[in-house]
């Protein structure tokens, strides 16, 4: 704890860094999932496809991604970026097919029978009803990518990980407890954003 | 960006070569995120920096192939680097025994393979070894790996999880000394080792040999004496495209090479390991200033 | 429509085969027959849900297929069993989707959600702001015929509209589809499984038997000549208990009080009651009408009536 409240600050703007990271990659894996999740929902094949090649991606270690990528995307940011936007798919695209998907029949067959047309029936029946999946699938991939982003910290693209790792290899608990205090911080308050979110959202 | 610095980098070869002195090129300068690495890679960039030179660090890289990779696309220009990890891990060439061999044979493959090339090496050897402590030593009356070969049966043995696997740790020593047979294996991080072997929980523990633990009276390193492992000198490798800008970084850091001994070099990792907690660059900054290199 | 046909991909017999049939406007058909039968892909091809393969539809002059989909869709109003009312949705704002998916202006479809709770008898200030699920399923079929009502369509698919409600409830909403068709004068087109269902609220039934039209007649033609067997015994034509309801005591009594019973059964009841009455152990009971005695029925009488309707 000394560690922590002697060095509020530093733990301060690490913490900011790693919210960047996160907070960055979500916006830019939803923009990918949403196109990818209702693909995945109208097309038995494509969903098969898909979430295989995302569960493939999940699969790899963190760190093996990293070495993937650094020769392609080099050090720093948007590689991290990249890494993040990457193990937030699987868990977007599956949440948003299944959300698509658990539509009731009636309620797609009453928007079809009223005049909607598909475009609408998407944006008024569809995904609002799949919303609070959706949210949960964001809630999973926000705290997942709080704990992920610490490996930001291998190629140079701050945040946490960078005292975390700094602790192990120093021997020095008290700047990875300061390091996975504030990751476990940030993971708390995304978690309870999210889940007040989705309560919200199927009341 | 990164394919702009790199043109900027050849463009300015010209130029350096007849200007040379103190030039205002930034080099990224990378080191991996372990204590030593993280030490030597500031006092790098605090050399550098005394010579006019602007550095961007990139310390903290997250092993031997994110550091690599980044070297060869040009996202950092130099990091330190040890020569038995370059022929083993890198270059997945057989294990050798004699330094200088070592040296000429990662320098010329990084040459040919990748335009890097190795600046001068430091004398230190942070090679892998056994070490237990004077207590037991005495008790079984232990010197060398050879007479912990035969004494593994009753000892057991504080590891890294990597150690017990690769081919040049564990099983390696089994085939070139036989025995090494331990009664237990327990693993644990690398920073916990030497608490569990004071602690009594383990008789053996896997030590890097410049690690600062090490420079405590109470603990012993066993002789390699059948040579199994190779020798781990650092040296800074570079790539050739910004050696060829700005050749006088060669110079500079030739300098530091010499002033790293085995024993400087536990001290230096000491001062951040151990009870003192020190910063990397802290002690890096002590380092220059007493060694007269800044 | 004519010629009608549907046949599925995949599958060796037509779903609906060669249907020809006029609905007047502002009538209440009833498609009737066993799960199956093609009732369902039948009404489903007049909102163009299932396109047919063979044959012509026109709804108000106009072949279906010349119209838009979509556009088509709009101008009917369609009712399912599963309701499936939209639960992000208030009930005002699920009332409110066609009127909205054609344009019209916000007050309008304000001052139309109210009519409509008020038609389907929701009080408008209690219900217009709640959500589906706070509904019983009652209420919500309610909701789900004011929302097929709402942009003033001409015509009203109704696909077992009731299927999934209590008997009570069913009844009640029954009573509801009979007093909002005379109202409003709308065409339905209403499908069901249920004999009694039909028989209570049809103009006209429409019996349908493996993807054909078997006949399509009102209910009491139906009842008294069944066309073929199958009619026959989907009705129950044979069914005496049935047939005792559709006939009145008053047709069937005779003009001597006889017996001084204290059991009675009103001259308006149906033949059903009256036997239920005699039931309870009596050859003989007298029959009221306005609280006077006029006559007394027997099981005699109730034999003879029976076997002569």
């Amino acid at each position: 704890m000394t560690y922590l409240f002697g060095h509020f600050g530093i733990v301060a703007q690490l913490a900011g860094e790693h919210l960047a990271l996160v907070a960055t990659a979500l916006v830019i894996a939803l923009a990918i999932a949403f196109p990818l999740g209702i693909l995945a929902a109208r097309s038995e094949r494509v969903s098969t496809l898909t979430l295989g090649a995302l569960g493939a991606l999940y699969a790899i270690p963190s760190l093996a991604l990293l070495v993937l990528l650094v020769p392609i995307l080099g050090l720093g940011f948007w590689t991290a970026v990249v890494a993040l936007v990457t193990y937030a798919q699987m868990l977007l695209v599956r949440n948003i097919a299944i959300g698509l998907r658990s539509v009731p029949a009636a309620q797609i067959e009453a928007a079809k029978g009223m005049g909607m047309t598909s475009a609408q029936r998407l944006i008024r029946v569809e995904i609002p009803y799949a919303l609070p999946i959706v949210v949960g699938g964001l809630r999973i991939a926000t705290v997942s990518l709080i704990a992920i982003a610490t490996v930001a910290a291998f190629i140079n693209a701050g945040g946490l990980g960078t005292l975390i790792f700094a602790g192990i290899h120093q021997d020095d608990p008290q700047r990875t407890i300061a390091g996975s205090m504030g990751a476990a911080a940030l993971a708390i308050v995304a978690d309870a954003f999210f889940r007040t979110l989705e309560r919200r959202l199927r009341a | 960006m990164k394919r702009a610095q790199a043109l900027t980098l050849l463009g300015s070869a010209a130029l350096a070569g007849c200007g040379g002195g103190g030039s205002t090129q930034t080099i990224a300068i990378g080191s991996k995120n372990f204590t030593e690495e993280l030490i030597i890679g500031e006092i790098y960039a605090l050399v550098l920096e005394q010579q006019g030179f602007k550095v961007n660090r990139k310390l903290n890289l997250g092993g031997t192939e994110i550091a690599q990779a980044a070297l060869v696309r040009g996202d950092i220009d130099l990091y330190p680097e040890y020569t038995g990890t370059a022929l083993i891990d890198v270059l997945k060439l057989p294990v050798q025994h004699d330094a200088a061999a070592i040296y000429s044979t990662v320098k010329s493959a990084y040459e040919q393979k990748f335009q890097l090339t190795w600046l001068d090496p430091a004398p230190f050897n942070d090679s892998q070894g056994l070490a237990t402590t004077k207590a037991i030593a005495a008790k079984y009356n232990l010197k060398t790996l050879s007479d912990l070969s035969r004494a593994a049966s009753q000892l057991r043995l504080g590891s890294i999880p990597e150690f017990v696997k690769r081919p040049d740790a564990l099983p390696g020593l089994q085939k070139a000394y036989g025995g090494f047979v331990f009664k237990d294996i327990k693993l644990f991080d690398i920073g916990l080792k030497y608490k569990a072997l004071l602690s009594g929980a383990v008789d053996v523990v896997v030590a890097f040999t410049t690690e600062g633990a090490l420079s405590s009276d109470d603990l012993v390193v066993f002789v390699d004496d059948k040579h199994f492992w190779p020798t781990y000198q650092v040296a800074p490798v570079i790539r050739q495209a910004t050696l060829k800008a700005m050749p006088a970084i060669a110079t500079h850091l030739n300098k530091v090479a010499p002033n790293l001994s085995d024993a400087t070099m536990r001290e230096l990792n000491n001062m951040v390991d151990g009870t003192q907690k020190r910063d990397a660059a802290d002690v890096a900054r002590e380092f220059v200033k007493t060694h007269g290199l800044v | 429509m004519a010629g009608v046909g549907v046949r599925y991909p995949g599958s060796a017999t037509p779903a609906v085969h060669d249907v020809s049939l006029t609905i007047p406007t502002g009538e209440l058909a009833v498609f009737l027959g066993p799960s199956g039968c093609g009732k369902s892909t039948l009404l489903r091809t007049i909102n163009r849900l299932i396109e047919p393969t063979d044959g012509t539809i026109h709804v108000d002059g106009t072949e279906v297929r010349a119209l838009d989909a979509v556009q088509l869709r709009r101008r009917i109003g369609y009712v399912i069993q599963a309701v499936g009312l939209f639960p992000h949705l208030t009930i005002a704002q699920n009332i409110a989707v066609v009127p909205e998916l054609l344009n019209w202006p916000k007050a309008k479809i304000d001052a139309r959600v109210d009519e409509l709770l008020a038609l389907v008898r929701l009080e408008p200030a209690r219900y217009r702001a709640r959500l589906p699920r706070e509904l019983s399923g009652g209420e919500q079929q309610r909701v789900g015929v004011a929302r097929a009502l709402a942009a003033e369509p001409s015509i009203i698919l109704m696909d077992e509209p009731f299927g999934a409600v209590d008997a009570i409830v069913r009844a009640t909403l029954q009573d509801e589809v009979c007093r909002i068709h005379r109202t409003l004068g709308t065409t339905i087109v209403f499908v069901t499984h249920d004999v009694d269902e039909a028989l209570k609220i049809a103009d006209r039934i429409v019996v349908m038997n493996t993807g054909t039209i078997v006949q399509a007649d009102t209910p009491l033609a139906m009842l008294t000549k069944p066309a073929s067997p199958f009619v026959a015994q989907l009705l129950d034509a044979g069914d005496t208990i049935r047939r005792l309801g559709l006939i009145g005591v008053a047709q069937a009594m005779r003009a001597e009080i006889v017996a001084q019973s204290t059991v009675t059964v009103d001259a308006k009841a149906t033949l059903r009651e009256a036997l239920s009455a005699l039931l309870g152990g009596i050859e003989r009971i007298d029959v009221l009408r306005d609280g006077a005695r006029i006559g007394s029925i027997g099981f005699d009488d109730v034999r003879r009536a029976t076997s002569a309707a």
